[in-house]
């Protein structure tokens, strides 16, 4: 930050120049990027993490959700810069040691995908509902009202619903 | 073409609140436009949809420190200028004391944007369809500004000059929002936004409202009107006609003349004057009809 930054030339401005520090997926990176560049471009177009889709690019449809210290976020919608010293979960980062997520297990038993571009920000904001209400029962109201930041075109949300609450009993039974 | 321009736009992220008025006073004199920016879930829906943006930002999300949270004290609650609608509804506090405001923030889209969204970026964004800053003025809240000619606290009431204008003057700074000690846990809170979708919908008519019933008799009214004038409106026609009545008093004729009075609402892409109107005086009815219920026993 400089209150004496000089004025910009074009081709100055188009060179990144903020270095951010973020966790992805479980690994520390260091980007350089320009102040008010998307989050989710900086994870499909420098970290080449093309899981996390863009849908409408104006945070109605949740396509692009990934989890930004712990909460699922719109990253058309976020400054790059905002992630600075955070740690950021896409669907990339969900299954662990090659083992899908509950999550994801449930929607493959479930036939929750049709056409598919709704499907990793819904996996991963249903992924921190289950992960977020470990053992406890959510009523199916609450299940949807989480995921009303999710559209799905394809499937009217019937085998979304299913697999969520068959995560949320994996888990229970698993402890 | 997005790219480019998220590219071309400076921002500056000063590290303390002090730094960040200098920043603001300084760009004043120069003339330059310097718009504050917290959540951005405002700011980056005006670029994707390229509306033209200011020369520069100036990042508050870094002062989540100095601006942040919820703090209770004699004079009511602070809501910090970064304070999210997560981090309120997350505060059981909060919803204990406020069930009307906690509705509201519930339904500003869903939780990804209730994880980036403010209260002050509400407030200042101004738009006549907001969710928690029509409660939020329906609660007598308290806008405070700071810049380095001091600090300065506008009631709500007075805060929207016009469609999506305010009093801000450009070296100023929303610091919080006070609601006071009084609003905090009184009664007849009421909230109902009516939406094509209970999330993810911007309000086609709504009502935020506290409602106040004693031995019978309403004594104490605020009705404040979503989407029905260019901002958020208290209602004083209405509310006039409706102090110290009892609720069998209240005529549904003389309920929608006062109304109009108020209320002239448009017909625009989310929904018409006709619908608009009657709803408002249906929700009206229910939220004197509901009030009074829970005071009933």
């Amino acid at each position: 930050m400089s209150a004496d930054h000089p004025a910009l030339d074009p081709r100055e401005a188009a060179r990144p120049r903020v270095r951010i520090r973020v966790t992805v997926n479980g690994t520390a990176r260091e980007i350089d990027v320009a102040p008010m560049q998307r989050l989710l471009d900086v994870l499909r177009n420098d970290l080449h993490l093309t899981g996390t889709k863009e849908g409408c690019g104006e945070g109605e449809c949740g396509a692009c959700s990934v989890l930004l210290a712990g909460r699922p976020v719109n990253s058309c919608l976020v400054p790059a810069v905002h992630a600075d010293g955070q740690e950021i979960t896409t669907i990339e980062g969900l299954a662990q040691h090659g083992a899908m997520h509950a999550v994801q297990k449930a929607f493959v038993k479930a036939g929750s995908a049709q056409c598919g571009i709704c499907t990793p920000g819904m996996v991963v904001t249903a992924a921190w509902l289950v992960d977020s209400h470990k053992g406890q029962a959510v009523p199916e109201p609450e299940i949807r009202a989480h995921l009303a930041g999710n559209l799905c075109r394809c499937t009217g949300y019937g085998q979304i619903v299913e697999a969520v609450v068959d995560a949320l009993q994996q888990q229970a039974t698993e402890g | 073409m997005q790219a480019v321009m998220l590219r071309d736009v400076e921002v500056m992220r000063p590290r303390t609140l002090d730094e960040a008025l200098r920043l603001l006073d300084r760009a004043h004199r120069e003339g330059v436009r310097l718009r504050p920016m917290a959540g951005c879930t405002d700011v980056l829906v005006d670029a994707h949809f390229g509306k033209a943006l200011p020369e520069r930002f100036l990042d508050v999300w870094g002062l989540r420190k100095e601006l942040g949270g919820l703090r209770w004290t004699e004079a009511g609650l602070v809501i910090g200028a970064t304070c999210t609608y997560a981090e309120a509804l997350e505060t059981p506090k909060f919803v204990a004391e406020l069930p009307a405001l906690a509705k509201a923030a519930s339904q500003v889209g869903a939780r990804q944007i209730q994880a980036r969204g403010t209260f002050a970026g509400n407030v200042e964004n101004a738009s006549p369809a907001a969710d928690a800053a029509p409660m939020l003025l329906a609660l007598d809240a308290q806008v405070k500004l700071a810049s380095l000619q001091g600090v300065r606290t506008v009631p709500l009431l007075n805060y929207w000059s016009g469609y999506r204008q305010t009093v801000r003057r450009p070296d100023e700074l929303i610091t919080a929002i006070v609601v006071p000690a009084a609003a905090l846990g009184s009664q007849g809170q009421w909230f109902r936004k009516v939406g094509t979708r209970a999330y993810q919908a911007i309000t086609k008519v709504g009502l935020a409202s506290r409602l106040q019933w004693q031995g019978g008799k309403l004594v104490d009214v605020r009705l404040a009107a979503i989407s029905m004038a260019a901002t958020p409106k208290r209602c004083a026609t209405l509310e006039t006609y409706l102090k110290g009545r009892e609720l069998a008093t209240i005529d549904a004729a003389e309920l929608r003349h006062a109304q109009a009075v108020d209320l002239q609402p448009i017909d625009d892409v989310r929904s018409n004057a006709t619908y608009r109107a009657e709803v408002f005086a249906r929700l009206v009815e229910q939220a004197l009809r509901e009030t009074h219920l829970a005071t009933a026993h």
